[in-house]
């Protein structure tokens, strides 16, 4: 037997040694495959086991380790909700089951040091004051994007869509309800961006390149960057500070040690082929409370997912619009008009069935570098100016009152505001001081009258 | 399951398959060979498998009729049979082709042109008497079908792959058959480890420089990135092409075939007609043999051996795709081919150099003719390439810095296995522990990266 292995072995050493290593990496993927590889499938036996040693060395899990966390990337079926917190909350990032209770103790903070103030991105100082909860509040269109609709080519995998009837949020009260407050969406300049971050994935890495935004805007993102692993502990994303060298930041990180006025987020084309838009849109609201805890007082941007272009669209089961419309449909509901806007720029980049421009779009998903302004063009003409201290009453600043249109000159009380206020609202979240807040918002800010 | 580099071939098909071809008894393998390919057929072609049927069996009973054995005189019927089942080939080849251009590209069926041209060789081939033997049914259909070339390709005779030595014994005409053994199936898989790598570790990895630059949009880079990306695109296509031919090769030399080099060192090539012959050279000879020669070849004076020339770098160019722009690059090729056989002959055989400067430089930018599909895009891309008109819209200086750190070490790869001595030295010694284990870390590379990849079914791409 031993003198028949060893001649194999000398006529065909390669191909012994691949059998054998094939051998040992099956063992390897039977022995984890119940606990730290639970979440990898083989398509049923299709691909052979050892793919998911390969897949666990790739994503840090190896047969001994214990059951991961979930990540975008190994997300083959669907999980109980609340699961994403195992991975990405830590510590001080409470669970869904006790946000009750951080937010109560948060709204105490907030009332003690803003007298309750409207333009304030508290949830329950309002709720309280007003026990009966306006019901029927609705957004005014001045404040929010429409999301954009688009044509349906019917080749969507249904896999990673939820049932067009999916009712999202219906908060009455808290982060995500509207209370009456209203600002709306107008035009600034380059200067109001001075204190802004701009989170994202690819696309967003393209506006920093080629939107020539590097000057005007701090950055954190990273290619292929995801809803799920924004707070990941070990997703690093490149973080660019306006106008200043990159360095490798995580968000949370950041977003502990330096002060932004406002946050922008736009993700979502890789989180498509994770299923499904209801996960996608309950992992974007905890992403968006969890930046609030830590920025109370900062403007939130949802940045609709900017579609894809027709030929990507009517072939990909993944990357079409049908699932683009129905995500930004899901995520548009967080938005209250009040602290946190949808903004969606498909309608200034695509033609009447709502795809992405092929003049526009090299390969079909992302913006050509030339078409990148764009998009900075339409995040000058989509903002919002929250006026004066924040201080006004609630009643007092209706929907319009900040005129469109104003100049610089309008806003400059409302930048400086928060900014004046920092170290008034120092949140237990925000230990460290704000060394890094991007600097300069008076200096830089010039007036185009 | 179609795709070489994939694990559902590498881990599932290819080993099943190989321990049944070992057991069965050597008279059955021509049969096994031929279920077993259209197996793998129709798992990536999907119904298209009907029509390969359809062909195969006109084509071995056109074939029967076709036959002329060797030294016999032709009769008119035989070349009525062989006109009619040519172009029956032909215009089934034509008739996909034209629906794949003018309605859906899904519509052409998956290496429908490699089997065709397999086709027409073996009725031209049974014309000519070149064959001793007629081939049995299970011969004809396995050479037709067989899956390590029913893909991409190379595009083998049948006469390499059967009928090949005909020895004397006895007074008794003996075919030699095909044998397995150990060791070729050891060096097979040296060959496929080797092809494997190429795809997958240099190939798959530059395809990602070209699809950035794609995402950039051709006005915004800057002139050395157009040609970081030229060079980029050149290796890619290379290797891409080269480690498939080997994998195939590969294959076949597991299932007892002799090996089919396909690419014999192109970058080395000392001219663009000398890269044309080392470059995808099954099909090469393919158009040497059954168009270039049947039309008077190089025998009737310049005139004609231009005209010859330029008709068949027209076909190679419509053969490649229906789109304008390869046909620019047959027609482009073919005048650089006649400019270098009849303007600067005697200079380049006094200056070798020149030749290959025309490879190394003249060679990617047709590459760039091939890549761009769309004429305004291809004229931009010239334009960054050779700025003498334009400057570019929002252009990154920084870009080729930004590029050029993240892919030389695939590029650096790609530059050296273009020289033939690391090559050859690696076949050569093939049976070197060093090089044993250099391959084992390439094939279990390859196959992490294949993992990570298709493994995942909801992520196969990332932005």
């Amino acid at each position: 037997m031993m003198t028949v292995l060893k001649r194999i072995m000398q006529r065909a050493p390669l191909l012994v040694l691949i059998l054998l290593i094939w051998l040992v990496l099956t063992v390897l993927a039977l022995i984890g495959r119940g606990r730290a590889y639970r979440d990898y499938s083989t398509q049923h036996g299709r691909i052979p086991a050892l793919s998911i040693v390969m897949r666990g060395i790739h994503d840090h899990i190896y047969p001994w380790s214990e059951a991961p966390g979930r990540t975008a990337a190994d997300a083959g079926g669907k999980e109980p909700e609340g699961g994403a917190e195992d991975g990405a909350g830590t510590a001080d990032a409470p669970g869904t089951d006790t946000q009750d209770t951080a937010d109560a103790q948060k709204a105490a903070d907030n009332t003690k040091t803003e007298d309750g103030g409207s333009g304030n991105p508290s949830e329950s100082p309002e709720s309280q004051a007003r026990p009966a909860a306006p019901v029927s509040l609705t957004i005014p269109d001045s404040s929010c994007s429409k999301v954009v609709e688009a044509k349906d080519y019917g080749v969507a995998d249904k896999t990673y869509l939820s049932p067009d009837d999916t009712v999202y949020n219906t908060d009455k009260e808290g982060l995500f309800a509207p209370d009456g407050t209203y600002y709306s969406l107008q035009e600034v300049d380059d200067s109001y961006f001075a204190d802004a971050l701009m989170i994202g994935d690819s696309r967003t890495v393209g506006l920093y390149e080629y939107g020539d935004m590097a000057n005007v805007t701090s950055f954190l993102a990273r290619e292929s960057s995801t809803i799920y692993d924004l707070f990941d502990d070990d997703e690093k994303m490149e973080y660019t500070p306006r106008g200043k060298k990159s360095s490798e930041r995580t968000l949370k990180d950041l977003l502990k040690k330096a002060k932004f006025s406002k946050i922008y987020i736009s993700v979502g084309v890789n989180e498509l082929g994770v299923p499904d838009t209801k996960d996608y849109y309950n992992e974007f609201r905890e992403v968006i409370k969890k930046i609030n805890k830590l920025q109370p007082d900062a403007v939130i941007y949802i940045q609709g997912i900017m579609h894809v272009s027709q030929k990507m669209s009517s072939s990909d089961p993944v990357y079409n619009n049908k699932a683009i419309v129905q995500r930004n449909k899901a995520i548009s509901t967080l938005a209250n008009g009040r602290n946190i806007f949808y903004i969606d720029m498909n309608a200034d980049l695509c033609d009447e069935n709502g795809d992405l421009r092929q003049e526009l779009t090299g390969d079909g998903i992302h913006l050509k570098a030339s078409a990148c302004e764009l998009w900075h063009k339409f995040l000058r003409k989509n903002a919002v100016v929250i006026p004066a201290a924040a201080g006004a009453a609630p009643g007092e600043t209706p929907e319009g009152q900040t005129p469109a249109g104003e100049t610089p000159a309008g806003q400059t009380p409302a930048e400086e505001a928060p900014a004046e206020q920092k170290p008034a609202e120092q949140t237990p979240a925000q230990e460290a001081p704000a060394e890094e807040a991007p600097a300069g918002q008076k200096t830089e800010r010039e007036s185009h009258a | 399951m179609i795709n070489f580099a994939g694990l559902e071939f590498i881990f599932r098909f290819l080993p099943i398959f190989m321990i049944i071809y070992w057991f069965i008894p050597s008279g059955y393998r021509d049969a096994f060979l031929f279920l077993g390919s259209i197996i793998f057929y129709a798992s990536g072609a999907r119904l298209f498998v009907i029509l390969l049927l359809v062909l195969v069996f006109l084509n071995y009973l056109f074939g029967e009729m076709v036959w002329v054995m060797p030294g016999r005189r032709r009769k008119v019927q035989q070349r009525q049979m062989l006109i009619a089942i040519v172009a029956v080939d032909v215009l089934v080849l034509v008739v996909f082709k034209v629906l794949a251009l003018k309605i859906r590209a899904s519509l052409l069926p998956l290496g429908l042109s490699f089997y065709i041209f397999k086709m027409i060789s073996y009725q031209a081939d049974l014309y000519t008497g070149k064959m001793h033997k007629r081939p049995s049914f299970t011969q004809a259909a396995a050479y037709f079908t067989m899956f390590p070339q029913i893909a991409q390709g190379p595009i083998m005779r049948f006469s390499q792959g059967w009928l090949e030595k005909p020895t004397n014994i006895r007074r008794q005409t003996v075919y030699m058959e095909r044998s397995v053994s150990l060791q070729k199936i050891e060096d097979g898989l040296t060959f496929f480890a080797m092809g494997l790598g190429m795809k997958v570790l240099i190939a798959d990895r530059l395809g990602i420089l070209w699809n950035e630059i794609v995402k950039i949009g051709f006005e915004s880079i800057s002139t050395p990135l157009a040609w970081l990306g030229a060079v980029g695109y050149s290796l890619e296509l290379y290797f891409d092409f080269w480690g498939y031919s080997l994998m195939a090769g590969g294959i076949g030399l597991m299932l007892g075939f002799r090996f089919i080099q396909n690419f014999i060192h192109p970058y080395a090539a000392c001219g663009i007609s000398d890269f044309y012959r080392r470059w995808h050279a099954t099909l090469g000879s393919w158009f040497r043999d059954y168009v270039y020669i049947p039309l008077g070849g190089s025998r009737r004076g310049s005139a004609a051996v231009i005209r010859n020339l330029m008709l068949v770098w027209l076909l190679t160019g419509f053969w490649h795709g229906g789109t304008f722009n390869f046909i620019i690059w047959g027609v482009v090729l073919g005048l650089l081919i006649v400019w270098e056989k009849f303007v600067v002959r005697g200079l380049l055989e006094a200056v070798p150099l020149i030749g290959h400067f025309h490879v190394i430089i003249l060679i990617p930018l047709t590459w760039v003719i091939f890549a761009i599909t769309d004429l305004k895009e291809l004229g931009i891309y010239f334009s960054r390439l050779f700025p003498f008109f334009s400057t570019g819209v929002a252009v990154n200086p920084g870009d080729f810095a930004k590029y050029i750190g993240i892919y030389w070490p695939f590029l650096a790869a790609g530059i050296l296995l273009c020289v033939p001595v690391f090559y050859n030295l690696l076949i050569w010694k093939r049976r070197n522990p060093v090089v044993i284990a250099f391959l084992l870390l390439v094939f279990w590379v390859s196959v992490y990266f294949a993992s990570i990849s298709a493994g995942n079914p909801f992520m196969y791409f990332s932005f």
